[in-house]
């Protein structure tokens, strides 16, 4: 399946920001916000420092290039600095300049030549002419098992394996679960129909899962 | 479920029709009655009750690993990145 993305590949305004009303620009957000207006210098780079990394990392999952990372993230401080008088302050900044970057990202992909990459069919369950499973689920470990130290292992492999999903199967998740747009605007900023956005999304799901069942099984059956 | 699922009442439930409509049970788009024939299947099939476990495991697992404090998103910033953002900016 490949994405057909649209020529304007954004995610809405309307996304990312909280379903309820939210609380008030935190303070801080709103002292930044008014010395970059005023043009400080050093309120940008404080901007820069705030919320680089967190950006990056954003970028990073979804392009999976350091350099395109980082070329989105450097385009996104300076659209943002570009366009703060159209920030209307109704989220955080940090929600903001998140949703800028994965514009950014969005239109990287988009442009960029797409990559070998294996097929989703490779991590998806497959069955018999009678429709039993060719491989029973196997069982995983108890989420009880893990201390903090394990926890945190387990999230850098959930991580990694985020990572091997196939480009377009990675950015729908990364757009549904984890920033959490609706099917909707994930499909708008895609140029997919929702349909469309519902199997990526769901076939998404099922190769990090038989990534994770490595990982995740029990010694014993 | 979709137009493409209309006829999958008219048989018994198989494990793959439970993996391929999961997600539509998860998350509350299927009839009463093809919630009745998904449950059915679940209660005779403990493969996909582990299928079904594992699989909102997944999506909980993938947000969690991405929004919890032990992502190093802050502390990788590669280096020269900060700079490089400094100097476009005071290109005309």
């Amino acid at each position: 399946m490949k994405v057909q993305h649209a020529a304007s590949a954004t995610i809405p305004a309307r996304s990312l920001q909280p379903p309820t009303p939210h609380p008030p620009m935190p303070a801080d957000d709103a002292q930044l916000l008014a010395r970059l207006r005023a043009g400080e210098d050093r309120a940008f780079d404080e901007l820069t420092a705030l919320y680089a990394g967190r950006l990056y990392a954003t970028a990073r999952r979804m392009l999976a290039s350091d350099q395109d990372a980082q070329d989105a993230v450097q385009e996104a401080m300076l659209g943002a600095f570009q366009s703060l008088h159209t920030f209307q302050g109704g989220s955080r900044l940090s929600t903001w300049l998140t949703r800028i970057v994965i514009n950014k990202s969005l239109m990287k992909l988009r442009s960029r030549r797409r990559r070998p990459e294996r097929s989703i069919e490779d991590f998806l369950p497959t069955f018999k002419d009678d429709g039993h499973p060719t491989r029973w689920t196997p069982r995983w470990r108890s989420e009880d098992t893990e201390n903090t130290g394990g926890r945190a292992e387990l999230h850098r492999v959930v991580r990694e394996k985020i990572e091997e999903l196939p480009e377009n199967y990675r950015t729908v998740l990364l757009l549904r679960d984890v920033q959490q747009l609706s099917t909707e605007d994930v499909a708008e900023a895609l140029g997919d129909t929702p349909n469309a956005v519902k199997v990526r999304l769901h076939r998404a799901r099922q190769a990090l899962k038989t990534l994770l069942d490595p990982y995740m099984t029990t010694e014993a059956p | 479920m979709n137009d493409q699922h209309s006829n999958l009442l008219s048989r018994e439930l198989t494990c793959k029709d439970v993996h391929d409509f999961l997600m539509s049970y998860i998350e509350g788009e299927v009839t009463p009655t093809e919630r009745r024939a998904f449950d059915e299947h679940l209660s005779g099939c403990s493969s996909c009750v582990r299928y079904l476990d594992q699989y909102k495991r997944t999506v909980s697992l993938g947000r969690q690993a991405i929004c919890s404090s032990d992502e190093p998103a802050t502390t990788q910033v590669p280096t020269g990145l900060l700079d490089a953002i400094r100097a476009a900016r005071k290109r005309p």
